[in-house]
C-alpha cells in the first residue's frame, strides 16, 4: 500500500512585518500545502509577533484544516527565551518542533518533531 | 576553579602540565575529535606517554571524542569510546548523543563532559543530558553573556566549564556548516573548518593568495601574517570595500572578568587551541594559572597584569583580543 506523501511548510525565517507575515499565512491556509510550521526559530528580538498571535495564526491555520506544528528558538539563553519556551511546550493543541535540546527536555514523554538545529546524525541518537 | 589547558600533541600537553594546568585535553589522530589537523593529536605510543607524564604529576586527562559519527563510521567512534574507557581517562568530552549514550551504558562509570560542540547553552537542555546520560561537567558554548552564564550555573544540575582564552569564531559552536559550502566537510562530522587538503596558498604579484576549495578567502601583503583559513575570518569584498566582512580575527580573553567567573560558580576555565605550538600552550597556561590563583587569593583586589595582557595579546588571532558575547554593555 502506498502513503500519499505530506506537504509541508517551513517556518519563516526572515524577519517580515507583521503585516507581511499575516498576509503571507492567508495564502498559506488556501494552498494545498499539509503542515505548516509556525513561529519565531530564528532570533528572540524579533518580537513583531507576540506569542500569542502566533498562537492565534495557528488556530486559523488549523481550523482551515491545516496541520500546525510550533516551532521553537534554535538558540535558548535568556530565562525569558525558556519562559516563551515553555509556553509553547506545554501547549495541548499543537506538536511542537524542537530546534534546541532545552526543547526536547521540556517535550519529553509526548510527541514532538525533532527541527534541524538539534545535531541527528545517527541511528543511535534516534 | 579548575584550568583545562590545550594538547594538541605531546610537547604541548608536557607544556601545559608543567606551567600549571589542572587537567589538560586531548585526542585521538582522527576525525573523532573536533581538532582533526594534519600532524596533530595523539597515536597510541604518544598517547601512553602522555597519559604517563600526566599522571605523575597530578594533572588530569580529558578525551575529546566530540565529533558526530554518521551510520557508516559510527563504529571507530564506539571504538574510541572503548579506548578512552581502557585509558582510564579522567573525562570523555562527548557531543553526540549516541556517542553520549553508548557510553553511559557500556562504561557507567566513565566520567562524561558535555563538549561545546552539543550547543547547550541553556539549563534545561543541560537537565536532558543529565537526566540521561549522567554527565558531570557541561562546556558552555561562547555565545552567552556573563549574567547568563551566572543564571545557567545557578540553575544547573552539572558543573559548567567556560572558555577563557582563545580563537573566537562568531557561530554557536556544533551549528556551523559553513565551510561545508566550498570543502563538502564540515566541523561536525569532519572535525575542521578548514581540511588541510582543501587549504592553498600562492604566491601572486598581489600577494599571498589563501583559497579555501578554489574559493579565494584572503590577500595579505609582505610582512602581514596569514591567519589561519577559515571562511568567518576572511576578508571579501562588499559593496566596493574589501574587509573582514563576517567577524576580524580575534581572541576571547577574559582575564578582566576572572572574578566574576569565579564568582558566578564556574567551574572550570578551558583554553582554546589544541592546534597552536607548545610555546603557545606554556605562555598561556602559566598566565592563566598566576590569574586563577591571584584571583582565588584576593578576588576583590585581583586585576590583571600589565604584562599579562600584553603577551596574551601577542599570541592572539589578529594580535587583539575581545570580552566577546561575555560582554554585552547595551543590554
Amino acid at each position: 500500500m502506498s502513503v500519499q506523501p505530506k506537504l509541508s511548510l517551513g517556518p519563516i525565517l526572515y524577519y517580515w512585518s507583521k503585516e507581511d507575515v499575516l498576509a503571507f499565512y492567508e495564502r498559506v491556509a488556501d494552498s494545498p500545502v499539509d503542515i505548516v510550521y509556525l513561529g519565531e526559530s530564528v532570533c528572540s528580538k524579533r518580537n513583531l509577533l507576540k506569542l500569542d498571535d502566533w498562537f492565534e495564526l495557528a488556530d486559523k491555520l488549523a481550523a482551515a484544516g491545516k496541520e500546525v506544528v510550533l516551532s521553537s528558538l534554535a538558540l535558548l539563553e535568556a530565562e525569558s527565551e525558556l519562559k516563551r519556551l515553555r509556553r509553547i511546550c506545554s501547549n495541548d493543541t499543537y506538536l511542537v518542533e524542537a530546534n534546541d535540546m532545552g526543547a526536547v527536555h521540556l517535550m519529553q514523554g509526548r510527541p514532538f518533531v525533532v527541527g534541524h538545529s538539534v545535531n541527528v546524525y545517527n541511528d543511535r541518537t534516534g | 576553579m579548575e584550568l583545562v589547558c590545550p594538547a594538541g600533541n605531546l610537547p604541548s600537553l608536557k607544556a601545559a602540565v608543567d606551567n600549571g594546568a589542572d587537567a589538560v585535553y586531548f585526542g585521538f589522530r582522527d576525525d573523532t575529535n573536533a581538532r582533526h589537523f594534519a600532524g596533530l593529536n595523539f597515536g597510541p605510543a604518544k598517547m601512553a606517554e602522555g597519559i604517563k607524564y600526566a599522571r605523575q604529576r597530578g594533572v588530569k586527562l580529558f578525551l575529546a571524542l566530540n565529533t558526530y559519527p554518521q551510520p557508516g563510521n559510527w563504529s571507530r567512534w564506539q571504538q574510541a569510546v572503548d579506548q578512552a574507557a581502557d585509558l582510564g581517562v579522567d573525562a570523555l568530552i562527548a557531543a553526540d548523543i549516541g556517542v553520549l549514550d553508548y557510553a553511559a551504558e557500556k562504561h557507567p562509570g566513565l566520567n562524561l563532559h558535555l563538549s561545546v560542540q552539543s550547543s547547550a547553552t541553556n539549563y534545561e537542555a543541560l537537565q536532558f543530558y543529565m537526566d540521561h546520560f549522567g554527565i558531570k561537567r557541561a562546556v558552555l558554548p561562547r555565545v552567552p553573556s556573563l549574567g547568563q552564564v551566572k543564571h545557567v550555573v545557578e540553575s544547573s544540575p552539572v558543573e559548567v566549564e567556560v572558555f577563557g582564552f582563545g580563537s573566537l569564531c562568531v557561530m554557536v559552536e556544533g551549528r556551523c556548516i559553513l565551510s561545508s559550502y566550498a570543502t563538502g566537510r564540515s566541523p561536525n562530522t569532519y572535525g575542521a573548518c578548514s581540511p588541510a587538503s582543501h587549504v592553498e596558498w600562492k604566491e601572486t604579484p598581489q600577494g599571498l593568495e589563501t583559497r579555501l576549495g578554489g574559493v579565494l578567502i584572503e590577500r595579505t601583503g609582505k610582512g602581514e601574517t596569514a591567519g589561519y583559513p577559515t571562511f568567518c575570518k576572511g576578508s571579501f569584498c562588499v559593496g566596493g570595500n574589501t574587509y573582514h566582512a563576517i567577524e576580524e580575527p580575534t581572541s576571547l580573553n577574559t582575564l578582566e572578568i576572572l572574578p566574576q567567573l569565579l564568582d558566578a560558580g564556574v567551574s572550570a576555565i578551558k583554553i582554546e587551541g589544541r592546534q597552536r605550538s607548545p610555546v603557545y600552550v606554556a605562555q598561556v597556561a602559566r598566565i592563566w594559572r598566576a590569574a586563577i590563583d591571584a584571583c582565588k587569593r584576593d578576588p576583590q583586589h585581583y586585576k590583571p597584569q600589565a604584562d599579562w595582557l600584553a603577551e596574551l595579546g601577542k599570541v592572539s588571532e589578529g594580535t587583539q583580543t575581545t570580552l566577546g558575547a561575555y560582554s554585552r554593555p547595551w543590554q
